[in-house]
Parts: C-alpha cells; structure tokens; sequence
C-alpha cells in the first residue's frame, strides 16, 4: 500500500485512493481521542462523587467527545472509504474534481486540530455539549474563546463536507464506466450518493447558525442572546441539521452492510430496486423531522403534532431497510467471516436502536425520555452499535483490497466477539436509567444508579480494548499478513471484478462462483500508475490552503495577529492556484461520458457549480429564514425607508443587474469567438463589482453606523450587516474570480471551444446577483 | 442559444421591474399587499436572471431540481420555524 511514498507524497496526493488513506487513518486517530475521551466520562461516573473531572471539564469532556465522534470519525470513515471505492465500484479513474478531494481532507483535518486545539486556550473549550444550545453558547454564559474557535472549527468543517458532496454527486452522475447504468450501481454508492445529497442540504443551515453565533461572540450581533432569536433559532437551525446527521452517519452503514451480506451469503440483495427506493425515501423525509427534538420547547402544539407523525412515518422505510437485509440471510448459506460477524452484530444493534427510539417520536413519551440515559443509550445502539460495527465490518471486507494482504481471522472473530459483548455491557444499562439525567458529573443523592453505571464502565472496559485490538490486527496483517488474493472473498461486487459491462451479472445480482486468482479486468489504476499519475497533479495548495483557514479561524477567535497571517498564506496560495489555472498546469483529466442519462451535454465543471450553488442556496436561505422569524417575532421593527437610504439601494440594484448583463455579454462573446468582447464584458464586470463595493462600504455602511444604526444595536443592525456583509464577501470572492478570468483572457486562455470557467464563474456572479434581489428588497424596501 | 438582444432586453425588463418596487414601496395602502407585491416582484426578477443569464430555461429540470429542491427544504424550514411560533 504505498510503500516507499514520501511524506511529501502525502502532503501533495490528489489521488483518490490515497486521499481516501488519509481520511481513514486522520477518523480512526480522532476515534482514538474521542474515545480517551468516553473513558474519562465513564470513570467518572462511576461512582456518585467522582472527582476525575469538575464540572467544568466534564462539560468539555461530553462536548468534545461528541462532535469529534459524529463529526469527526464516523462520517470522515465513511467519506475515506467511499473515496476509495465509489470510484472503483463505478468505474472513474478518479473523483471529478482531485484537487478539491484533496482540499476537503486538508478542511477536515486541520478543523479537527482547531476543534481539540480549543481546549488549550485561555479558558479552556466549549462546555456547551455537543448541540452549542442557545442561550448558553452565547459570550455571556459560554466567555472561553475555545468556544468560539470550536464553531469556527465546525464551520470549517461545514466547508470540507461540502466540497466533498459536489465531488461525489459530480462523480456519481457524471463519470460512471460504461454498462454502469443507475440500476446496475452498487448498494454502497447509492448510499454515498444518498448521504452526499443530505449533507449538501443538512450542512449549509448549520453554517449559516454558525456564522450568526460566530458574529454573536465576536462582533456583538445580538442573534441568540435576544429574547426574539435566542434558543429556538438556534434550536431550528442546529436541528434542521442535527436529524439529517443522524442519517449521514446512518446510511453509509446500510449500504456496507449491504455489499457485505450479499458477498457472504451469495445472495442478491433482496428487492434492490425497492432497497433503493427506501434509502430515497429516508433521505427525503429525513430533512422533515427535526423538530422531535424539540418537542420540550414551547413550540406551537399543532407543529409538534405534525412532526410526531413525520418522524413515525420515517421509521417505515427505515425499518424496511432492515427488513430487507434480514431477508437476503433467509435460507442462504451464511458464510461466518469477520466482516460478515460485525454486518450482523449492526443489524442486531440498528434493530434494538430503533425501537428505543420510536418512543422519542411520541410527544407525550418523549416529555419522560428526553435528556435521559435511555436517550444516550438509543443514540449509541445507532451511532456506535451500527454505524461502528458496519464501519470496522468494511474494514476488514476491504482491507485485503487496500493493502493486498490478508488479516488474522480467528484474531478478527474475537475482536467482534469481544466488542459485542462489551458495547452490550456498556449500553444496554442506559436504558434501566430512566431518571438519569444527561451531563451531569456526580450524582451524590441517587446512589441507585451505581449498579448500572458499574456495569457500564465493565463494559467500556471490554469494549474499548476490543475496538483497539481490530486496529492492532489490521496493522499487524499490513505489516506481518500474508499477501492476499485479488477476491478472497469471490465476490461479483463491481470494486473485486472490475466487470461494469451490461452483460456482466449486476451488482448485488445473482452470481456465479468467480475463481479468486482470476486477474481482475478493470479500470482501477495500479499502484504504480497512481504513483506516475502522481507526477504533475501533486499540489501542495489544498494543505497550504487548509492551514491558512486554520490559522485565519484562530486569529479570528483568539489572537487577532494570527488572522493577518492566515490572511497572507491564503491569498498568496489563491494567487498559486490562479497562476496554475492561467498556465493550465493542471491539464482536466476528461471522463468520457458513457452513461449519459441525466449528464449528457453537462461538463462535470458545470454540474460541479450547480451542485455548490444550491449549498449556496441553502446558507443564504437559511440565513434569510433566520432573518425572517426575528423580524416576525419581534413586536416592533424599524421603516425600512427611514433606516436606509433607498436611493443607494436602488443604484446598487441596477450596478449589480448591469454586471449580470456584461457578465452573460462576455460569456456570449466568447462562445461566439470574440475574444475582445470578453475582456470588455470581463471588464465591464469587474468594475461594477468593485463600485458595488465602493458604495456598499465606503459610503452605505460609514453613513448608517455614524447614524447609531451598528450591528451590535439590535435585531435590525445585526441582521443588515451580517446578511449584507456575507453578500459582500461573495462579491468579492466574485471579483477575485472574474480578475482570474481577466489574467487568463488576456495571455489569450479562451476560445469559442474552451471557455468553460467563464461560464461557470458567471453562474456564480449572477446567483450573487440573485441572492441581492431578495436582500433588496427586504432590507430597503419592506 | 439567446443574443444580444434577449440578453440586453432581459436587463432592461430587471431594471423597469426594479422601480417598480421601488414605487410600490412608497404607494399608501395595505402594507400586506405591498409585501407581497413587492416580493413576487424579487421573485420574478430572480427567476428571469435564473432562467437566461444562468441558461436554467436551456439545461431543464435535470439542472433546475437541485435548486428547486433547495428552495423546496428552506421553505419548510422557514414556514416551520415561523408557525412554531404559534403567532
């Protein structure tokens, strides 16, 4: 696996399988913190009195250990895993867009760094756990600046998840083999594609929270410390992306325990079609549920009775999922590998999770359940029973295909005997805590909850070892294994035979016995070939990148000469990308389009862009919805007509329109072979641009803050800046982007047949100018 | 493929359209109506830009469903959030 590749190598690989090694080895090290973490907790609860953690670091402890186990191991798994193989399950040479793959990583690594970096402040991190609720993440309850650079971490992350759904959804649509038809996909794509598109829509109303609580502690808007924003706001926004995560991190796991069940029982996947359809279906309805999780709060009854039935309604396709798997074991011969043991164990563990959890759609039961142990047990028979148990289950089904060596199979069996025993000693007494409240250090007057809590911690004491003895086996079999066939397992799965022609058996189809020693016939690229393909696609950006963001993030939350630093770095590494574009040293690798339905006529780039815009229209979204409901919920609001100057409103409207027209002019000129007219449109643009600016900020913004009219004075104030400041900053990534064109329109970059960018970065201009047709008028006018 | 012509006459529909808010804004009368006027009318204008400077009419719904989806999600986000505050 790569031996004899630098750690240069590493720092620069855009290649899919290695990009995916990353995130592997970077989530199994963040389980490993994560779970030091859940140790610490245990041995503190213990006992009633135990003296392990104060309060305050207990606080740290359980927010820690939840966003780095949900955010930072089990989605980042799976995503490493589906880097590795979505692209051999469908046959692409690689994802669509390498070097964003590789800045995705570099996003998610060093946002987790800030995350767990944010206790080593001043004042320690975020004591908030892990759903930041409002009021209490506010400066006034939450003054730490660890707690601010935790949310700039999570919105960092936001950044990285979405880079990684547009290549994937692009990869998925767009850059399927030939004979990969959308029937013919296998399980663990669909579920990726699945996931992917939920966290495109889950992710950006969480970076719009965060960017409120961020200028909340930072700027002084007033967004959650305000009785009109405050916890329900934050409540909507967190949750609307809090329920669909539990699906992101759910999903994947179905999908492998599908290709796992279908490869050891030998079995097609019962009703696939309809095996799909309820994976759609769950993702649908998993953006229509998340008010169940806040059914105490002194929300409207009739929405609460509305989202009761949603979320009952979401168990059907769910449970059919399950039932479906149960039914492809049904009279098959099972074969009892190591993967297959923790398949298995999942479906036990997503069975027992989700009926613990029905109760919680029950408004009147979920009164009795919420913020209790049974609570904490539910969510961990999903979170750790299944999505873990899946997840180390795909790692022993593919690590023969990672590292060509064999693992110990009677040392794996035991690894799972042993975590099954033990997750079962650990979790199952949560739910004889009925009374149990969540996050509380000591429980000195309720010593009936020591039997329970002992148990818990034998358990954590079996079940944490066992966990480390799977990673000591893998590494063991990488260095000390036996070189493995190329299909130990005989499977059919497209990623094993590398067949994607029609007339082959279709994935998780009925098959035939394949001869393991066959050599495979497939696109997937030899080490050595990734090791060549290296030359000239390596790039030390996307880590330069990353760490500027990193170092900006920590400025912003803690030490403001950090920021101008991260400043520097980033645009000296932005002016690298745009020399490379200008010089086109990245040549695009072209995936022919084989499978054309619904891709044909659509360059990945194209499609790429659509897919960021409508993430882009989600944050704006959210941040508009957000706008509206404390613009609702307040009794009084100023006249927009007295507050703002509607005559430099207007003109900016028609500044912004006029660029939208010189935008679309040059793009014409260009497709119509007229170069000069480009520069000109290009010109044209980028002046309008700029003089939007000019009138926003050198004039609007003195004017209205000399006027008392700052973002710290209210609702108004802080809604205004913060809404039409992101605008601006998109304006000026606008313009940053439209000089690019510039540089690269006059060395003479485009013609009538390559003018690509130019149409893709005016479809983000005029979203720009979209989004400013809706701030318009609700600010100046309404 | 669209022209000059469309491209600039689009332009000056946006601009016409533009005033018109700007006018209704100052109008006396129903300041329920005048929203929603007001509004349609951003609407409108978001929709034309979509639609022929960002080529929505000429890729189809293939393109179009993944912001329409996005549109779809945010207003079940905002009309929840709103009505939960039973007002």
């Amino acid at each position: 696996m790569y031996r004899g590749f630098s750690i240069k190598q590493w720092l620069t690989t855009t290649n899919h399988k290695r990009v995916g090694i990353l995130y592997i080895v970077t989530s199994i090290c963040f389980f490993i913190i994560g779970g030091a973490i859940a140790g610490l907790i245990r041995v503190q609860l213990t006992t009633p009195s135990g003296s392990l953690l104060d309060p305050f670091n207990y606080g740290q402890a359980v927010t820690l250990h939840g966003l780095v186990m949900i955010l930072w191991f089990l989605s980042p798994l799976a995503v490493g895993l589906a880097n590795y193989f979505v692209p051999l399950q469908i046959g692409a040479k690689d994802l669509a867009f390498p070097r964003l793959n590789a800045a995705s990583y570099w996003l998610y690594l060093f946002s987790g760094l800030l995350l767990v970096g944010s206790v080593f402040l001043p004042g320690g991190g975020p004591d908030t756990g892990w759903t930041l609720y409002a009021p209490l993440n506010t400066i006034q309850f939450t003054p730490q600046p660890g707690a601010t650079l935790a949310a700039l971490a999570l919105a960092m992350l936001a950044a990285s998840v979405t880079g990684s759904s547009v290549n994937f959804i692009t990869t998925i649509v767009r850059n399927r083999a030939k004979g990969m038809t959308w029937s013919r996909l296998p399980v663990f794509t669909w579920s990726m594609l699945m996931t992917n598109a939920l966290m495109l829509f889950a992710f950006p109303p969480l970076a719009a929270g965060l960017v409120m609580l961020t200028t909340d502690r930072v700027l002084g808007t007033v967004f959650f410390s305000s009785i009109q924003g405050g916890s329900i706001l934050w409540d909507q926004l967190f949750w609307f992306f809090g329920h669909p995560e539990v699906y992101i991190v759910a999903l994947p796991a179905i999908g492998i325990i599908a290709e796992v069940i279908v490869t050891f029982t030998k079995r097609p996947l019962f009703a696939k079609k309809v095996f799909v359809a309820e994976m759609a279906a769950v993702t649908f309805l998993s953006v229509g549920v998340w008010v169940h999780h806040m059914f105490m709060t002194g929300i409207s009854f009739d929405v609460r009775e509305v989202f009761s039935f949603t979320t009952m309604a979401i168990s059907v396709p769910f449970e059919g999922l399950v039932i479906n798997l149960v039914l492809t074991l049904r009279k098959s011969s099972i074969r009892l590998t190591t993967p297959m043991l923790y398949a298995l164990g999942a479906i036990f563990f997503v069975i027992l999770g989700g009926i613990t959890g029905i109760f919680q759609a029950f408004v009147v039961l979920d009164y009795a359940f919420r913020g209790s142990y049974w609570v904490v047990g539910h969510f961990h028979y999903v979170m750790v029973g299944t999505t873990i148990f899946a997840l180390i289950a795909a790692l022993y089904y593919w690590w023969p295909k990672i590292t060509k060596k064999t693992y110990n199979e009677k040392f794996g069996k035991l690894t799972f005997y042993l975590s099954f025993i033990g997750f079962n000693l650990l979790y199952f007494p949560y739910f004889f805590l009925l009374d149990m409240p969540r996050r509380i250090s000591a429980y000195p007057a309720n010593p009936e909850w020591v039997p329970m809590n002992l148990a818990a911690t034998i358990g954590a004491i079996i079940f944490g070892p066992a966990i480390l003895l799977t990673f000591i086996n893998l590494v063991r079999s990488y260095r000390k294994g036996k070189t493995s066939q190329p299909n130990p397992w005989g499977s059919e799965e497209t990623e094993w035979t590398g067949n994607y022609s029609a007339s082959a058996p279709s994935p998780s189809m009925p098959m035939v016995t394949v001869d393991p020693s066959n050599k495979q016939q497939t696109n997937e690229t030899s080490e050595k070939e990734d090791m060549n393909g290296e030359k000239g696609k390596s790039t030390f950006m996307p880590a330069v990148i990353a760490a500027g963001t990193a170092l900006l993030l920590l400025g912003i939350a803690a030490y403001p000469p950090v920021l101008i630093a991260g400043l520097i770095v980033i645009a000296l590494a932005f002016l690298k990308v745009f020399k490379d574009g200008t010089e086109e040293k990245f040549a695009e690798f072209k995936e022919t389009l084989h499978e054309k339905w619904p891709a044909e006529s659509l360059s990945k780039e194209k499609l790429g862009m659509w897919i960021f815009l409508t993430s882009e229209i989600l944050l704006f979204g959210s941040l508009i919805a957000a706008y509206l409901y404390v613009r609702v919920s307040s009794p009084t609001w100023p006249i927009a007509t007295q507050t703002h100057d509607v005559t430099i409103g207007t003109a900016n409207t028609i500044i912004l329109l006029t660029s939208s027209l010189a935008m679309i002019l040059a793009f014409y000129s260009i497709k119509t072979g007229n170069s000069t007219g480009l520069k000109i449109g290009l010109g044209c643009t980028f002046a309008l641009g700029l003089a939007f600016l000019n009138l926003k900020l050198g004039f609007e913004w003195p004017d209205l803050l000399r006027k008392g009219f700052t973002i710290d004075s209210g609702l108004p104030g802080s809604s205004y800046f913060v809404l039409t400041g992101a605008h601006a900053v998109h304006v000026a990534v606008g313009l940053a982007a439209v000089g690019y064109l510039m540089v690269r329109a006059f060395k003479g970059g485009f013609t009538s047949e390559k003018h690509s960018a130019v149409e893709n970065i005016g479809l983000y201009w005029h979203f720009v100018d979209i989004i400013w047709m809706f701030l318009f008028p609700l600010f100046y006018l309404i | 493929m669209a022209g000059v012509k469309l491209y600039v006459g689009i332009w000056l529909a946006l601009v016409v359209a533009t005033i018109i808010e700007v006018v209704a804004s100052s109008l006396p009368g129903s300041s329920s109506l005048i929203v929603t006027i007001i509004m349609l009318v951003a609407s409108a204008k978001a929709i034309v830009i979509a639609l022929y400077y960002q080529h929505l009419r000429y890729e189809g719904i293939r393109v179009a469903v993944m912001p329409l989806a996005a549109i779809v999600a945010l207003g079940i986000l905002a009309v929840t959030a709103i009505v939960s505050l039973g007002m």
